[in-house]
């Protein structure tokens, strides 16, 4: 039996040695996804299981959960071709590992005496990985294969050395063969440091008794979740969440969400969810299951990321749904349903437990793609040249952030003075979107809002969002945020975006996208709101005087100042 | 010759070494500081010196002031003015939130939505002017700020690193119509790529801009009314060199951490002075455990840092890992049942059970007391005659922590100790071997009043073959103080591959660089032995984002002389090379003043004198009790020799020393502590 010292001091070097992955496949990687954005993930799992033993906790959070089934994925690779120390397994097949094609995997098995005690993994996000549309995401996609490469797991190394005829046959079938090539072997030398700790950790600890901690860790943990579902009174918290369209056919789908919470465990049921969609906004189990987790670990944020935490979790997934895909059909946009997914949960949780309630977050992720050959250089460019925040929900103690990161990720926005100098846009405006937030008590935080300029003609620009019909709700008597709305400027005309998702967009130099975000969902009743604090948003310009009025029965003197008995008027009128 | 005083202020006590040159002595205490004006606190310290301050040469001042106003707001009145289309970048940050887990928590950008203020203008990355500022737009921003209480005004536009023609054209306008505002141009302060970053560093830089020039003026107007006659006041940076006052008014944002900069410059120093080029500083206090990697006699640096969330400032500082560990830090267990210590801290208030002011959670202290590492007697950091409970810090471990693992008070103390010792162990691994170092090759530098308790557990788990502890642990910021050289720091972005790069425009860069510093040392200082110049650049393969900072031969080289310098950097850092183009993103210039070297020995009371027999009390090393002798640090002359067990106490540290460790005193007073062989 494993002593309490050992087991915490263990669990402390196995995040040391994931943490310390992090860092070098960020400084190391060529891709800005990678390396500015932050998507990527590392991680140890278990020999037998897959499930996850420690991953990063800077990692993205989507990959929590969908790492250990491509681990798992490995585990029955493992089984018909054997594996050996010194192999590497690469993969990406969403069907078994979630989210899309474009999060390759590499999982490195680390032997000890001809024993395999555990895997390390690591998946980064390649820019290109083939398909139809330079850089990916196509919102037309209507099957898999016009996504990209689909890799099942295959030995990139075997015993050691590189298996040339796998690693080739991947890279030649991308658009950004060196980037590509200098982030596969960024991610490798990761696994090997990590590798290299592990072995270090078991020389220590001998075989044994790290094989039984991880055992032990995982069993810890589940215990962990466990008391943390106890304390949410039973019942059935019911809430749903809308996409506007696929991309392919204009209509609405939706997410249906019951968490029966019993003691200790919980039930995710997504009965009455929308069949699977023609177009790219299906999700594989693994993607649904990530999301409900990260739901969970915004709400109980010390849940450490490891496979005990998914244990007092069932998941019902109607067969052939939006949330459990069938094979082949395109997930290139995972992370819009994976959103909705998380707010609907964090809405129910908030019924169950209501002082954690919160105004809905913004559910989408608003972007502009490019990918073209710079006529200067001749050479083949392709990166995001747009990268929405949005606004967070108010809560019972604080107004909502403005231009948060997506709830399901933490990718940063780059620096538009570095994109300038990468790529042909110049910014006219990058701002905070006014009067965009649900109005409340706390009001939600508010979207952001971009303008840009293509300087030479884009071969082939994207710009896409959902949540145009629909913005965050609010809680309570609070409102809903503003929904994302999208302009291009093309030659002399206006026009929003098909569907909010057009791929190939024929921008020449000087033609220009506007996007607008969504603001978060309000907490309680606007009119409860402290006029001092409503004078202050108009000063600051966040609202208008008009909202201050209309929404917040708030009356402003000429020097800006509330007016304290106008306004108790105007609100005793307005309820 | 040289009669210095180094002055570090902290939260609870401000602390002042003075160094004299001509006894070759060094004196080092501490006097409470006084947080509502720091100054006050500052004389109080020179003159229990007893020494007469118009006999002191030169003061050397750490402050906290610049930080204490970013994290409490309390700044200047600042007006922002931008690009058009750009004024919230500020406050739009880079699209993230205050924690990865958890969608709560709030910005507050130190300048608010209504003071910033934009202007028509453009310049691009190019550097070509697109439009030149519109002055009828300045006007329109001048009479915004006409009736607003404003004390400052930061320009900061796009692009301006690769020409700031249009913002300082602008700043001028300004300036030009409203004297009596202190006007900054971004570029000025800091001339490199991405907009959020300048304009923040340059943000904070005006925001704390005023709040230093009244405190370092009031600090000089009570050094003359104490008939100070020495050389300019100087102040320590985030860098770890020291600047003048006046330079230290222009560009306060470098003392924000200033003050751990001091201690690894004062642990270089001492580590120095011993004989060891390769240091690990490890400053353990009350709530966190700082540590600082020194290679070959080198601090490293970081060129950004994070003063809060959302406030980045761009700067090079010393590279210093923070993790909360410290003798407050709490031990508990978690819902897996598995045992935790920190990041909580019980701080000074109420502190560990055994202060006896409230605390009920056992922290790193009380288990460092039950185990009989620490004297109940002679509690560090408290004021008086007060002394350390023991049965309640027994009693807490035994119910809080022993009862849930299903063990004794003993096991659960050492339990505890094991899982922070752990905790310290990686953050130092990181630096260390994560960076390709090895520990065999470094000496631990222990201070602060928990450095030397865990030094040699430390040290133990990462081989690392000799620990020092210094004289004065508890007062290295101040140490740092007196041993710092002047230092300046340049940046210019260039953003050019290699292969058309101007030549001669780097030189000329470089060149104006290295005057700049030149010129700002010699309007410091008198004092200075040589100027030394170490140019960098950041370099990267062309589409990378991260870049390596590669150290250059010189301001004149060959394309092939610095492509040659990228490649060693980045073999060395990565293991591998890759066939693309080099990109230089940035270069900068460190300028160093070498001020004479601190040549002077450590005087005790007891130097020379006869070895006292030590006392003697119970503590536990590798479970079992063991009959520990006890020194006082004050009775260890140079050459002294202690064996372990042993426990060497002194006013603000206890070192323990393990069984199979022993120690001697080397002749600056360090002690040294070694395995036996």
């Amino acid at each position: 039996m494993i002593d309490a010292t050992t087991l915490a001091v263990l669990q402390g070097k196995l995040a040391s040695v994931t943490d310390e992955m992090d860092v070098l496949l960020v400084r190391g990687a060529f891709s800005p996804i990678i390396s500015e954005a932050l998507d990527r993930a590392s991680g140890v799992y278990h020999p037998e299981t897959g499930e996850i033993i420690v991953q990063g906790e800077t990692g993205l959070p989507i990959f929590a959960v969908t790492m250990q089934f491509a681990v798992l994925a490995v585990i029955d690779r493992c089984r018909e071709l054997g594996v050996a120390p010194g192999d590497v397994f690469i993969l990406n097949d969403t069907q078994r590992t979630g989210t899309h094609l474009h999060d390759v995997k590499l999982v490195k098995p680390i032997f000890h005496d001809g024993r395999l005690i555990c895997f390390v993994a690591n998946v980064a996000h390649w820019l290109d990985i083939g398909g139809a549309v330079p850089a990916g995401y196509n919102p037309k996609a209507t099957d898999m294969i016009q996504e990209g490469l689909v890799i099942p797991p295959a030995k990139v190394y075997e015993a050691g050395t590189l298996n040339r005829s796998v690693f080739d046959l991947i890279i030649a079938n991308t658009r950004l063969p060196e980037q590509n090539t200098a982030d596969f072997f960024t991610m490798a030398g990761c696994l090997d440091a990590g590798g290299r700790r592990i072995g270090e950790l078991i020389e220590r600890y001998g075989a044994d008794g790290f094989s039984e901690a991880l055992d032990e860790l995982v069993r810890r943990s589940e215990q962990q979740m466990r008391s943390h579902i106890r304390e949410i009174p039973d019942g059935r918290y019911e809430a749903s969440a809308h996409i506007d369209n696929d991309g392919v056919t204009d209509a609405p789908l939706t997410i249906r969400l019951a968490a029966v919470v019993d003691g200790d465990s919980m039930t995710l049921d997504f009965t009455g969810t929308s069949d699977a969609c023609n177009g790219p906004f299906n999700i594989a189990s693994p993607t649904t299951m990530a999301a409900c987790f990260i739901a969970l670990k915004h709400v109980f944020p010390d849940v450490p990321l490891n496979a005990g935490c998914f244990k007092p979790l069932e998941f019902v997934l109607p067969e052939a749904s939006l949330v459990n895909s069938p094979r082949g059909k395109s997930q290139e946009f995972y992370l819009e349903a994976a959103l909705n997914i998380a707010a609907a949960l964090l809405n129910a949780m908030g019924q169950a437990v209501p002082h954690l309630a919160s105004g809905g977050p913004f559910t989408t992720l608003p972007f502009a793609l490019f990918g073209g050959r710079n006529p200067g250089t001749g050479k083949y460019q392709a990166g995001i040249v747009a990268l929405l925040g949005g606004g967070y929900g108010g809560s019972s103690d604080a107004d909502g952030l403005i231009n948060g990161a997506i709830s399901v990720g933490a990718a940063r926005m780059p620096s538009l003075e570095v994109m300038e100098q990468r790529f042909p846009v110049r910014y006219h405006r990058y701002a905070i979107r006014e009067d965009s937030a649900g109005a409340g008590e706390h009001p939600g935080g508010h979207g952001t809002e971009i303008d840009l300029e293509f300087t030479w003609p884009a071969g082939a620009a994207s710009v896409t969002m959902d949540s145009l019909r629909h913005g965050p709700d609010g809680v309570g008597e609070g409102l809903p945020g503003r929904s994302a709305e999208s302009e291009l400027r093309i030659g002399g005309a206006v026009r929003p975006p098909t569907l909010g998702k057009e791929v190939g967009v024929p921008f020449e130099a000087g033609d220009r996208v506007v996007i607008r975000s969504p603001g978060g969902g309000g907490y309680g009743a606007p009119l409860d709101r402290d006029p001092g604090l409503v004078a202050r948003d108009v000063a600051r310009g966040y609202i208008s005087g008009a909202t201050a009025l209309d929404t917040y029965g708030v009356v402003l003197n000429d020097d800006g100042t509330p007016d304290i008995e106008g306004t108790a008027l105007r609100r005793l009128s307005g309820r | 010759m040289a009669r210095l005083a180094g002055i570090d202020v902290g939260g609870t006590f401000t602390d002042l070494v003075f160094v004299d040159g001509e006894t070759g002595s060094l004196r080092a205490l501490k006097v409470p500081s006084t947080p509502t004006d720091q100054s006050v606190g500052f004389i109080a310290a020179l003159q229990a010196t007893g020494e007469p301050v118009s006999s002191v040469s030169g003061v050397v001042h750490g402050t906290t002031v610049g930080l204490n106003a970013v994290l409490e707001r309390k700044g200047a009145a600042c007006a922002l003015l931008t690009t058009a289309g750009f004024r919230d970048v500020l406050e739009l940050r880079r699209r993230d939130r205050p924690n990865i887990y958890g969608l709560r928590g709030w910005f507050e950008p130190i300048i608010p939505r209504d003071l910033r203020f934009e202007v028509a203008e453009r310049t691009d990355f190019r550097g070509t002017v697109l439009l030149p500022v519109s002055e009828e737009g300045i006007e329109a921003f001048l009479d915004a700020v006409a009736g607003r209480e404003v004390e400052v005004v930061i320009v900061s536009f796009l692009h301006a690193y690769a020409n700031p023609e249009n913002e300082r054209a602008a700043a001028a306008f300004v300036r030009g119509r409203r004297p009596d505002l202190k006007v900054i141009a971004a570029s000025d302060v800091l001339p490199e790529i991405r907009e959020f970053e300048r304009t923040s560093t340059a943000a904070l830089n005006g925001f704390i801009q005023p709040v230093m020039a009244r405190y370092l003026s009031t600090i000089k107007t009570r050094l003359a009314d104490e008939r100070y006659a020495g050389s300019d006041l100087m102040v320590l940076q985030c860098n770890g060199g020291v600047m003048s006052a006046d330079r230290a008014i222009e560009q306060p944002v470098s003392t924000l951490f200033s003050g751990p900069a001091g201690g690894v410059v004062a642990g270089a120093a001492i580590a120095r002075a011993a004989g060891f080029e390769n240091a690990v500083c490890c400053d353990m206090g009350g709530t966190s455990f700082d540590v600082s990697l020194i290679a070959g006699g080198q601090a490293s640096y970081v060129e950004e840092r994070k003063i809060d969330y959302g406030l980045p400032m761009r700067l090079p500082s010393i590279d210093i890992t923070s993790i909360g560990a410290g003798g407050g830090s709490i031990a508990w267990i978690d819902r897996a049942g598995l045992l935790r210590v920190g990041p909580q801290s019980a701080g000074a208030n109420p502190g560990p059970v055994s202060y006896g002011q409230g605390g009920s959670e056992p922290t790193v202290t009380d288990a460092n007391l039950v185990l009989g590492r620490i004297n109940r007697e002679r509690p560090i950091g408290r004021e008086g005659d007060a002394r350390l409970d023991e049965d309640a810090a027994r009693a807490a471990i035994g119910s809080s922590l022993g009862a849930a693992l299903g063990v004794g008070v003993h096991e659960a103390a050492s339990a505890g100790l094991g899982v922070v010792n752990s905790n310290m162990a990686d953050a130092i691994r990181l630096i260390s071997v994560g960076r390709g170092h090895d520990p065999r090759e470094f000496v631990l530098v222990a201070f602060g009043g928990g450095g030397p308790l865990h030094a040699i557990a430390l040290a133990r788990e990462l081989g690392i073959p000799r620990v020092l502890v210094p004289p004065f642990p508890g007062v290295t910021s101040a140490i740092g103080c007196v041993a710092a050289d002047l230092r300046h720091d340049f940046v210019q972005t260039l953003n050019a591959a290699v292969g058309e790069l101007d030549m001669g425009a780097l030189e000329s860069v470089l060149d104006g660089q290295r005057a700049a510093g030149e010129r700002l040392i010699a309007s410091e200082s008198e004092e200075v032995e040589d100027v030394a110049t170490v140019h960098e650049a950041a370099m990267g393969y062309e589409g990378q984002i991260h870049t390596v900072d590669v150290t250059l031969p010189g301001a004149r080289l060959s394309r092939e002389a610095l492509t040659e310098a990228f490649s060693a950097t980045y073999r060395a850092q990565y293991g591998y090379l890759l066939e693309y183009p080099v990109r230089v993103l940035s270069v900068r210039t460190a300028v160093v003043g070498r001020r004479p070297a601190l040549d002077v020995g450590f005087t005790f009371a007891a130097n020379g004198a006869e070895q006292p027999a030590p006392a003697s009390r119970p503590a536990l090393f590798g479970g079992r009790m063991l009959d520990t002798a006890v020194y006082e640090r004050n009775a260890l002359p140079p050459g002294a020799r202690i064996a372990g067990p042993a426990i060497v106490e002194q006013a603000d540290t206890t070192t323990v020393v393990d069984p199979d460790w022993q120690g001697y005193v080397d002749p600056q007073g360090n002690l040294i502590l070694e395995p036996l062989s």
